[in-house]
């Protein structure tokens, strides 16, 4: 009996044990942090602003800012999505409240998206709120706490420019958001209110930015000038200043009347500052000395490829750059430029091809205009050259004599381009881009498919639909099919520097026509072509702005604000066509713009399209929320 | 193609050898066991009598698992003669006259009166009643007679199981119970976790069933609980080692408290019998076929389709009137080849197989059992590289130390090995249905084909060329228990056990380029007659990678739990109470470790360290997770009329805040027999068995992350900075805390009867039940609006209803001595309804979800197909509408069609209905199961992806019978391209893009033939049977051509159609 109550008594401790000594209910998260201990450490906190950074752009698919499989340039006249076009509503007529495409992460990913940017402010403010409070000890630390808190700003001011370009006034919040906040009553505030909130925290970056040792990558004093700059420029156009008709006195998308001198003197005077070094020396690469024409073809080549090179640097930035996004190998964000726009035939996806328009624009490389029906004058569509003529001149080929930046930025039939992948090398010993033909001599009878082609024998469902892919972005050195590309994203640039400076001088008119003038000239003399003299009139000047900006930033994404801020979509908007290219094994050639294939049928729809329209969700999430005129 | 020639054996040469050895080691085995065992145990009968008598023998099987059956009772009828059966089964009797008949019975078995007819050896085979009410059986924490069961527990029998041959468990339970439905949403080997529903769903969360590659099973998972212990899987064990299956599907689960809402599965496995040892042996070897592969188009139908697009839509044609001609024709098949991808991919058959061995026995109290299990399952793709194998082995053994203490130990053990190749089976079979059927899977001369993109042709990435992902998982549960019977107080137990789980998954994905042929079109060589290429020079090269690589992954997951109780019971005259009371503490930590390296220089040495050092990754994650209860129960019952049953949890979890963190969860469960009633017996006797039950009980749900009641901040990789490459470790975004945050509640009501009909021929039950979850964790949608930048915390607010009923009814009848029919047939209906979650007010009312069926899909309301330009301008249309267009419904009449015509549509999540139909007929010695299951209406989405036309092959359903400008009249669209035609479902979903799945198959067919012992008596064998099975033989369905009702859509592996055979061998 005794040894039976031993045992019962052995239970109860056990028990006793299992219930009381080690509480297996209180224990800490063990892949987590709280938010004290993130802000009772400087470099948890700048890890959580690393995090910020990670997420800029409000993108969904680890593109961070505007590299990514389909581009924003795809929004525009440049270039064409091939495998989602339908994603682009703004050029689809199909742009509303329900149906953002895109700009809401319908179907395919997303960029540029209110909740993510919003989501991504939530966390910089909560940085700005809390940095303050962080203990340091080491005067290392507390120099890292201020620079930390101005990256912060920058990148606050970067995101609430990204929403003032895409939706106007926007709803302003420089606290941290809370759970049981009354989101119900609140309102946007107007674009004024909005641009002075940017400029506000733009000037606080700069202020605890400036005199910092600062990796490349964050934020720098020039970054935020840069982006100061850029948005002045926004705020100073024609959309935000009576041009769109009826909303002149929204102040969510509209200005104050008169505004705009003083907006223009304010952007002008924001890119100088960059420009006087006032934020470090920042220089175009290349020479820009005026070019001795005709260039030689060796001398084009140098002009290309410096001007390319400024999109495949990787290790240390060159002197034109401002601002970038760094890409890893393995891990971290994701940069897949070459397999994403690269030829089909290098087992590349073929996406983003520039359209015809847009490769037409490109100048000779002698500064005058290209023009498509030079030999037979009245015909938009069809070019023909014997091999004789083009022995005799070598412009008959469309692809001839124009501007280096053309052999930097477009891949033509004909276009040298990477060693094929060795199964491709039967197809093509020469590494020439093939997005035409080859046919016999009688000029019907194919030969061999193009291996570029929509209908060549290597992934043809990846091949060009306008028959011609984007060069810009890839790196020669890089097997696209194998490997994620290494190389810098640029979002500012000091070519972007000196055209918003120019083009604020061009639209102010008068005594800084000139100012304006040169510093076009030096984005045109860097790229090869001739000066521009001063133009005696405005409009003239402003045509010549407009033409360097396009081909200058060609799918870098600014044409989707400088159409809207000039309010020019309505005209480039078109259908877009194939380009045809039939080579004659007897060296003739024949260039055909097929209206017979329509690629993509595009539709402008109206003016409230200059805007992005906010989702009927938050509309309802929100009833005061003031909506988007328009839709 | 070509086939391969036989059918029976695996391809692959290394692998027969493989199993060849295995089975040979297996009959070895076998043999040593049956020569010597039986031997031992064999003791001779006294086999002398008088002349006047005759003496019978006889083998008594188990009907269902062919297992001897010792202790069976015969007597001669009308005499007082009477034995018992041996631990063999076997029995010897003296019988006077030859004329006499010799009745076997045994308790939850058919009674059998069999006459003699001057045989000497009569050999019996005795079937289990399948509604026995002494059937034990296991409610949590307790077993119970099933007479005296008061809540809604569905059981099923491990001889039910076993008589059902399936590779596993979970397969097995579908369609044989009121109120479970079993989704097995793929037919790939080793994906074998299903989706269980049980009563279907009664709160938010997981996707849609019916959406696109996703399965939605974390928030409407029920619990699983395997020996009382939590957290073990039920996907690997072995169908031999079990003992019961019982599902608590009311507030009988109100006992597993925090973590019961969606219902819970019991299994217990078996433990040994006294006696000497008993070996059994069983096989099983099954052949398996798609049954039902997604047709696409071919290369004519394909470039015709394509060609009508393009035309239509001004675009360039890709394939002109000659090239479809030829694609037709097949006379050219190097420049116009007419691929059929699948069949190219698959064999006809492939296999799967299972061998068991078991042994138990025991004396003096000490009892044994010792399993060892094998099975396996092998993939379609004609070079058999996805595999699945596992072995298994069990030993529990029970022992008494002394007369009030006994003792126990459990141990099991499983190794399961996976092998995929290096593409996933959706990127095998979902691609196979997307690759275009005008291009070379082979070459004319044999060699693979170019590829789709990233070097993927499915011919070769289906194959281990590309290099394999071999998945090794261990796990180890060990078990230890002791219970002590204080002798002074009679009917009181102290038990306590401790389980120590622990589970080791090691997976390497070595990756390596593999060899594709491209064709030299310009080097062709061409007949001068017909211009067809004759022979071309094919051009080797490595694709997919650069160079090897190699991913490892290491998850480590240690799960222990502590039980100790008190059990009381006592009997006092007419009263009977049972007490039970208990604390369990359950702890689980996670721990996982992730490296990656590339550019091997040799695909030889495959280990981290011959990686390069460059561009390699490390990477690793933990997690924990405990749990405190406090467990009681009390039964009461009065002459076994009237019963009740009140069940206690309180459970403490890991997952809240201090203030949040204990939940109360009771339940009560009323019966009344009302068929002990005089009254009744008086009046109603043909109705010889009533119960009628009731319960009330209240459970919790404790999904998603743990302290999501602090701001956390997770790790991830961050950005580059510096001039180097290296990656920054981010930190946050932050889940924004709920303070607040608790269990999700749900009271559980249900009422039922249960009742059998003219001495038990007939069996009816009934029950309907009331489920109404509340406080359901979801996010705070529609006050906080987007630019607010939170990412809502999930709180206590949602609510959702879930009513339905269950019913199941069967006859049982003895036909002849010969002849027994058990027939049931079991149907269930449940549906549920979103009460109130925070939902964003809505334009238009009828898009507002609260209110409908979780899932319910918005989406347009396609209503037939415009046949021409009259038809589109005589209804509201998009502006880009032709004719061949789906036309979209004007739901709100306004002459336009826009966002608001969109409407939900219900029945997306999982049916709501479903059913089955069991006979089990035995006729001498044949035994015949027959499994009839199905699913009512139920909508899925019949597409796979939108890339479609240009980029990829249509499905067969869209081309026949599609609009052209001939034929206008239809229900098919158009042909179309991608997402660039404004009804296609990745732009805007419509019910066009919708099949109803409702179903009705013969999901299981098993016939059975107990060979007579007299065959092999004398070889020590006890007794042997063999069996032919077939699972999804027949199939009624009306969306037959694009996927099996079962799968989770067009683009996962298929369902498989099973004939196998099988024995089973006892000694």
């Amino acid at each position: 009996m005794k040894k039976i109550s031993n045992y019962i008594i052995g239970f109860a401790v056990l028990i006793f044990t299992a219930t009381s000594c080690t509480d297996v209910l209180d224990q800490q998260p063990v892949n987590t942090f709280n938010q004290d201990v993130v802000f009772s450490d400087i470099n948890v906190v700048k890890s959580y602003l690393g995090k910020c950074y990670d997420r800029m752009g409000g993108n969904t698919d680890n593109g961070v800012l505007g590299m990514r499989e389909d581009l924003l340039s795809d929004a525009t006249d440049q270039t064409l999505c091939i495998h989602r076009p339908a994603n682009y509503g703004n050029l689809k007529g199909t742009l509303s409240p329900d149906y953002g495409g895109y700009f809401t992460n319908t179907g395919y990913a997303g960029f540029l998206m209110w909740d993510n940017i919003y989501a991504n402010l939530q966390n910089i403010t909560t940085i700005i709120a809390n940095i303050d409070a962080v203990k340091v000890t080491t005067s290392t630390d507390e120099a890292l706490k201020v620079r930390l808190k101005g990256e912060a700003y920058f990148l606050r001011a970067y995101s609430y420019s990204m929403l003032l370009m895409n939706y106007g006034g926007v709803v302003l919040m420089d606290k941290p958001n809370t759970l049981t906040q009354d989101y119900q009553t609140m309102t946007r505030s107007t674009i004024a209110q909005t641009k002075d909130f940017i400029l506000a925290d733009i000037a606080s970056a700069i202020t605890n930015l400036t005199g910092q040792t600062i990796e490349q990558g964050r934020a720098t004093p020039a970054a935020a000038a840069a982006l100061k700059s850029r948005v002045l420029l926004f705020c100073a156009s024609k959309l935000t200043n009576g041009g769109y008709t009826g909303q002149e006195s929204n102040t969510l998308v509209s200005f104050p009347a008169g505004s705009q001198t003083a907006l223009l003197q304010a952007a002008r005077d924001a890119s100088k500052a960059v420009m006087d070094g006032t934020y470090g020396a920042f220089s175009l690469v290349g020479t820009t000395t005026e070019p001795v024409l005709p260039l030689t073809s060796a001398q084009i080549k140098t002009y290309s490829e410096t001007y390319q090179n400024i999109f495949i640097q990787k290790g240390k930035w060159n002197s034109e750059t401002i601002w970038g996004i760094q890409y890893p190998l393995t891990g971290g964000n994701v940069n897949n430029a070459n397999i994403w726009f690269g030829p089909c035939g290098y087992h590349n996806w073929g996406n983003n091809d520039p359209t015809e328009p847009a490769v037409r624009s490109f100048e000779m490389a002698d500064g005058t205009p290209f023009v498509w029906d030079k030999y037979t004058p009245g015909d938009q569509y069809l070019r023909k050259a014997t091999a004789a003529e083009l022995a005799a001149d070598p412009n008959r080929s469309p692809y001839n004599g124009r501007e280096p930046r053309f052999y930097a930025i477009v891949l033509y039939h004909g276009a040298p381009w990477q060693a094929r992948p060795s199964d491709v090398v039967p197809y093509d010993p020469n590494n020439l881009v093939q997005s035409g033909h080859f046919y016999l001599n009688d000029e019907k009878t194919v030969r061999a498919l193009g291996c570029d082609t929509r209908q060549g024998p290597v992934e043809n469902w990846n091949g060009t639909k306008t028959g011609y892919y984007l060069k810009k972005f890839l790196d020669p050195t890089s097997a696209g099919q194998f490997y994620r590309n290494t190389t810098t994203w640029v979002e500012f640039r000091y070519a972007e520097i000196l055209l918003n400076y120019a083009e604020a001088c061009i639209e102010l008119g008068g005594a800084d026509l000139q100012n304006g003038i040169n510093a076009l000239n030096l984005v045109r003399r860097r790229a090869g072509l001739p000066s521009r003299s001063l133009a005696s009139n405005q409009a003239t000047a402003r045509t010549y702005l407009r033409q360097e900006r396009a081909i200058e930033f060609f799918a870098e994404g600014h044409r989707w604000y400088d159409l809207r801020r000039w309010m020019t979509f309505k005209d480039v908007v078109s259908n877009v066509y194939g380009m045809k290219v039939k080579q004659m094994d007897n060296g003739n050639y024949e260039w055909k713009l097929d209206l017979t294939d329509n690629e993509d049928s595009r539709t402008w729809g109206g003016d409230k399209y200059y805007w992005l329209p906010l989702t009927r969700t938050e509309m309802n999430k929100a009833p005061n929320l003031q909506p988007q005129p328009g839709y | 193609m070509k086939k391969t020639p036989n059918y029976f054996w695996p391809s692959k040469p290394n692998v027969n050898f493989h199993k060849l050895l295995l089975t040979l080691k297996i009959m070895t085995i076998l043999l040593v066991c049956g020569l010597v065992l039986p031997a031992y145990s064999l003791t001779p009968g006294n086999l002398s009598a008088d002349e006047q008598q005759i003496k019978v023998s006889g083998t008594i099987t188990d009907g269902s698992t062919n297992l001897p059956m010792p202790g069976v009772n015969i007597q001669v009828k009308g005499t007082g003669t009477g034995a018992i059966s041996e631990t063999n089964g076997m029995y010897t009797i003296t019988v006077t006259d030859k004329n006499a008949i010799l009745v076997f019975s045994f308790i939850g078995y058919v009674t059998q009166e069999v006459p003699v007819n001057g045989r000497t050896v009569v050999d019996i085979v005795l079937s289990a009643v399948t509604t026995n009410l002494d059937e034990v059986v296991v409610v949590g924490y307790s077993a119970q007679k099933r007479a005296n069961v008061v809540g809604s527990v569905a059981s099923i029998s491990g001889t039910t199981l076993q008589q059902v041959p399936s590779v596993n468990v979970s397969n097995s339970l579908g369609g044989r119970m009121s109120g479970i439905s079993v989704l097995q949403e793929t037919g790939e080997p080793g994906q074998i976790t299903p989706r269980i529903l049980i009563r279907g769903r009664s709160t938010l969360g997981g996707t849609r069933g019916g959406e696109p590659g996703t399965t939605g099973v974390t928030q409407t998972r029920p619990l699983i609980v395997i020996d009382g212990v939590q957290g073990r899987s039920m996907d690997e064990i072995d169908p031999m080692d079990i003992a019961s299956i019982s599902v608590l599907k009311d507030a009988a689960a109100s006992i597993y408290g925090s973590n019961a809402a969606n219902g819970v599965i019991l299994i217990t496995t078996k433990k040994g019998a006294e006696g000497k040892p008993r070996l059994n042996y069983q096989f099983y070897q099954g052949w398996m076929t798609p049954t039902i592969i997604p047709e696409t188009t071919n290369a004519q139908e394909y470039a015709q389709m394509l060609t009508e697009y393009q035309v239509q839509n001004g675009k360039s044609r890709s394939y002109t009137d000659k090239d479809i001609e030829l694609f037709g024709s097949g006379v050219d098949p190097w420049e116009h080849p007419n691929t059929n991808w699948y069949n190219d991919l698959i064999k006809d058959w492939t296999t799967t197989y299972r061998h068991n061995f078991t042994i138990d026995g025991g004396f003096k109290g000490m009892t044994y059992y010792l399993s060892f299990g094998l099975k396996g399952d092998e993939s379609m793709y004609k070079q058999s590289s996805t595999k699945y194998t596992q072995y298994n082995v069990r030993a529990k053994v029970d022992l008494p130390i002394t007369d009030w203490l006994s003792t126990g130990i459990d141990i099991a053990g499983f190794q399961i090995h996976k092998l995929y190749p290096y593409k996933s089976a959706d990127g095998i079979v979902g691609q196979s249905t997307r690759l275009l059927p005008t291009r070379w899977s082979f070459w004319p001369t044999g060699e693979p084909g170019p590829d789709i993109e990233y070097g993927d042709n499915p011919v070769v990435t289906s194959t281990f060329a590309g290099g394999k992902n071999d998945q090794m998982t261990y796990r180890y549960l060990n078990t230890f228990n002791a219970s002590i019977k204080p002798p002074f107080i009679k009917g009181l137990s102290l038990n306590g056990s401790y389980s120590y789980d622990l589970n080791n998954y090691y997976n390497k994905a070595f990756y390596q380029p593999w060899t594709l042929y491209t064709a030299d079109f310009s080097k062709a060589t061409r007949d001068p007659n017909t211009g067809f290429i004759v022979s071309q020079p094919l051009t080797p090269g490595l694709r997919g990678l650069s160079s090897p690589q190699n991913n490892e992954t290491y998850n480590r997951t240690i799960n222990e739990t502590i039980n100790l109780n008190v059990v009381y019971s006592k009997k006092f005259g007419a009263h009977s109470i049972s007490l039970y009371g208990g604390f369990e503490q359950y702890t689980s930590d996670y721990n996982q470790l992730y490296g990656f390296r590339q550019y091997y220089i040799s695909t030889l040495i495959q280990t981290m360290d011959a990686g390069a050092d460059q561009d390699k990754n490390t990477t690793g994650t933990a997690s924990i997770y405990a749990r405190k209860s406090w467990i009681g129960r009390a039964t009461y019952d009065y002459k076994g009329k009237y019963l009740a049953e009140v069940l206690f949890r309180r459970d403490g979890s890991l997952k809240f805040p201090p203030d949040s963190r204990w939940g109360n969860f009771p339940g009560l469960l009323l019966g009344w027999r009302a068929s002990e009633e005089d009254f009744w017996k008086n009046n109603i006797a043909f109705i010889n068995y009533f119960k009628l039950r009731a319960s009330y009980g209240k459970m919790g749900m404790d999904p998603g992350n743990p302290f999501q009641y602090t701001n956390s901040f997770g790790l991830s990789s961050g950005m580059v900075f510096g001039t180097g490459s290296s990656i920054e470790t981010a930190v946050g975004p932050p889940v924004i805390a709920n303070p607040n945050i608790t269990w999700e509640t749900q009271t559980t009501q249900n009422i039922g009867f249960e009742s059998k009909f003219a001495n038990d021929l007939f069996h009816l039950n009934f029950e309907v039940f009331y489920n109404k979850r509340e406080d359901i964790l979801a996010p705070r949608d529609a006050s906080v609006p987007g630019f607010s930048g939170l990412s809502l915390p999930n709180e206590n607010i949602a609510q959702v209803d879930n009513k339905g009923f269950e019913i199941d009814g069967g006859v049982h009848k003895n036909i002849t001595a010969d002849l027994r029919i058990d027939l049931t047939a079991n149907y269930s209906y449940n549906h549920n309804n979103v009460v109130f979650q925070d939902e964003p007010k809505r334009s238009v009312e009828w898009q507002q979800t609260t209110g409908h069926p979780y899932g319910a899909w918005l989406m347009y309301n396609a209503i037939g197909i415009f046949k021409d330009q009259a038809e589109i301008d005589g209804y509201p249309h998009w502006s880009t509408a032709k004719p061949g267009d789906v036309k979209f419904e004007d739901y709100n009449n306004d002459g336009k069609i826009d966002g608001d015509d969109r409407i939900l549509i219900d029945q997306c999540d999982a049916p709501n209905s479903y059913y089955g139909v069991n006979l089990d007929a035995s006729y001498k010695n044949f035994t015949l199961s027959v499994l009839v299951q199905g699913q009512g209406k139920y909508l899925r989405f019949n597409h796979y992806d939108e890339r479609r036309g240009e980029a990829g092959n249509y499905f067969k359903w869209t081309y026949d019978n599609r609009w052209t400008p001939e034929n206008t009249v239809t229900n098919i669209a158009r042909a179309f391209n991608r997402n660039d035609y404004y009804w296609g479902h990745a732009v805007n979903m419509s019910t066009y893009w919708l099949s109803n799945v409702a179903y009705c198959r013969l999901k299981s067919l098993v016939l059975t033939y107990n060979i007579p012992s007299t065959l092999y008596k004398k070889l020590g064998i006890a007794n042997a049977s063999v069996y032919v099975s077939g699972n999804n033989l027949a199939l009624i369905y009306s969306a037959e051509k694009i996927f099996d009702p079962e799968v989770n859509g067009a683009g996962v592996y298929p369902a498989m159609k099973t004939f196998a055979i099988g024995a089973n061998i006892g000694f």
